[in-house]
């Protein structure tokens, strides 16, 4: 069966061609959209992810961790009182401005968090430690964030707020979703942002063993007024939840994927159609020897499943260059097994889908017209 | 001499086209049997009716009315896949323009009824390269259809009817594009087929062809209007 949709392929090669490169700009494409969406959404909820909290205390309003407005410090020493509660560690979130070497200013989020617990410490570290956010003026930078990056080195100086600091952590990738995030001590943090001492963004809690997170934010829930317990997985899903809603990102992904899928599907479907008018003699002579309407079926599908592997391959290998090529600009994601998986049913669902005309208009062929 | 037997019989047969809100009679209540052994000669006018009546011979059409029997199976009770294993295995097709497949090989082409029938690939071109051995083609089995001549092609064609081993073989103008010492050959070998025990229909407008033949059906206007027995 294989081979002979090979035979037809290699005969008409042109065609084959254009429905192996129809596939190709389709999968490409959503591969695309898809790698920068799941940039996008890991941006999000970069903070809560990468943080080893397992429950986040925020304002009872708060349903973004990028935009979590302030509680009373006063829930920090409260909250130790809750059982199975362990370390309980405040977090500050604070704009600021920052003024590098070479005179360029540039808006960053302050991320403060306490030592020694480092319940959010920098991530994808290439230079330093967090240890060295100890030091005086200690702030972590990203490597994409900072456009002289070229000259960027452990301890070189820099402004925030008038105040020198001190570059002590350098990152790669660990960017935020709202501007450039530089993490530095809670108690900097709140000096550089102007946050009273009596505030905190969040408070960050991990849980005693034999606790389970959901049982204990739910107990604090049901006690505390004015803030609210956040499980992390259930606040990073609120936080991409919120975002999205909020921004039109996914119905712009959506949107974009969707097309792609009908053009990929049109133009396949046109392909495969038309080289299966321009053989229509042949299928007419295969069902008139006796090959059934199945048969000559399973031929066609075959064609295009052997042209959706190999467009499939292509665009892989394409999207594989492509999401070497955009890290490198500091936009770094992880496609996962799901999404390839996604793509190959993508491509299946192109293929065959695009097959179908074609199916239809040799099904009808009657085996009789080889005699006229 | 060994006797022959009915391998196809059309029972009042008849077969109606629509075409928009015209109904043409290709083929009015006919009634006709093909017997094993012989090599029957279809004669007629271009539209009258040779092409409908070989075409319900060789089950690729339902009549409209009448019956058709193939081997003693009754065609109008079977459904398409049914019907296209009937064909497979009881019928072999050589078409006017040789109806090649155009993206297989000549071995590939002859091969096909062969898969078809379900033999393995390999199987199925081993088998396809003796029948083009004895047409004496074997140098041309990885050619395809577009490189072979007339006459070659027509060879394949007849490779390919006659690879499941038929009983009955449909030839529609087989001879159409040859000169008469390729014609002699090519019914010579249709007239051994027959001796051999093969029911073999030849659909025609060459009057040569008449001295090869044991029947000689003529149609017009669709219906037999003639039917006649060469003895030698």
């Amino acid at each position: 069966m294989f081979r002979q949709a090979l035979q037809f392929i290699n005969y008409d090669k042109p065609k084959a061609f254009g429905a192996t490169l129809g596939v190709l700009v389709a999968i490409f494409l959503i591969g695309q959209q898809a790698g920068i969406f799941i940039f996008l959404t890991s941006l999000m909820t970069t903070l809560v992810d990468n943080s080893k909290a397992d429950i986040w205390v925020a304002n009872e309003k708060a349903r973004d961790a990028n935009r979590l407005g302030t509680i009373d410090m006063r829930y920090a020493l409260e909250l130790k009182s809750v059982p199975g509660v362990d370390i309980v560690s405040p977090l500050v979130l604070a704009g600021a401005s920052a003024k590098l070497r070479n005179g360029e200013q540039l808006p960053v989020q302050l991320v403060g968090v306490e030592a020694p617990e480092f319940l959010l410490e920098p991530w994808r570290v290439t230079e330093g430690s967090k240890f060295g956010l100890l030091d005086n003026g200690g702030v972590s930078v990203d490597i994409f964030d900072i456009s002289s990056m070229d000259s960027l080195e452990i301890g070189e100086p820099l402004e925030i707020s008038g105040r020198r600091s001190y570059v002590k952590t350098i990152t790669r990738g660990a960017r935020g979703f709202g501007g450039t995030l530089m993490v530095t001590t809670a108690g900097r943090a709140r000096a550089l942002g102007q946050v009273p001492g009596n505030k905190a963004s969040a408070i960050l809690l991990t849980v005693k063993e034999g606790y389970s997170p959901d049982s204990v934010a739910a107990a604090i829930n049901r006690s505390f007024f004015g803030i609210r317990a956040w499980e992390r997985k259930a606040f990073s899903q609120q936080t991409r939840q919120e975002n999205l809603s909020n921004s039109g990102i996914g119905t712009s992904t959506f949107t974009l994927i969707i097309f792609a899928i009908i053009s990929g599907m049109v133009i396949i479907g046109l392909t495969l159609y038309s080289a299966a008018i321009e053989r229509l003699n042949d299928y007419a002579t295969m069902k008139a020897i006796g090959a059934s309407n199945g048969y000559v079926t399973r031929i066609i599908l075959s064609q295009a499943l052997l042209i959706a592997t190999v467009g499939f391959a292509l665009a892989a290998a394409l999207l594989a260059g492509f999401q070497k090529g955009i890290a490198n600009a500091g936009v770094i994601f992880d496609y996962g097994w799901m999404l390839w998986a996604g793509l190959l049913l993508a491509t299946l669902l192109l293929s065959l889908g695009g097959a179908l005309l074609a199916i239809f208009r040799i099904r009808k062929v009657e085996p009789a017209s080889v005699f006229r | 001499m060994p006797e022959s037997e009915v391998l196809a019989r059309l029972e009042q047969a008849k077969k109606v086209y629509r075409t928009g809100d015209t109904m043409i009679t290709a083929l009015d209540s006919t009634t006709m049997e093909v017997r094993s052994r012989e090599l029957v000669l279809v004669e007629g006018p271009s539209g009258s009716g040779k092409t409908t009546l070989i075409s319900l011979i060789g089950c690729v059409i339902y009549p409209t009315e009448g019956e058709v029997f193939v081997r003693g199976t009754l065609t109008s009770s079977l459904n398409d896949r049914q019907l296209s294993r009937l064909r497979l295995n009881n019928i072999g097709f050589v078409f006017q323009n040789f109806n090649l497949i155009a993206p297989f090989s000549a071995l590939d082409n002859v091969a096909f009824p062969l898969r078809l029938m379900g033999k393995s690939g390999r199987e199925a071109r081993r088998e396809a390269m003796a029948q083009l051995e004895k047409l004496g083609l074997a140098d041309r089995r990885k050619n395809r259809p577009r490189e072979l001549s007339g006459g070659q092609k027509q060879r394949v064609a007849i490779a390919r009817a006659l690879a499941t081993n038929p009983r009955i073989l449909l030839c529609d103008e087989p001879t159409a594009s040859l000169d008469h010492r390729s014609l002699e050959k090519i019914m010579s070998e249709l007239r051994s087929l027959s001796r051999e025990g093969k029911a073999v229909v030849v659909v025609t407008h060459d009057p040569r062809l008449e001295a090869y033949a044991d029947r000689i059906i003529s149609v017009e206007d669709g219906r037999i209007v003639d039917e006649k027995y060469n003895r030698d």
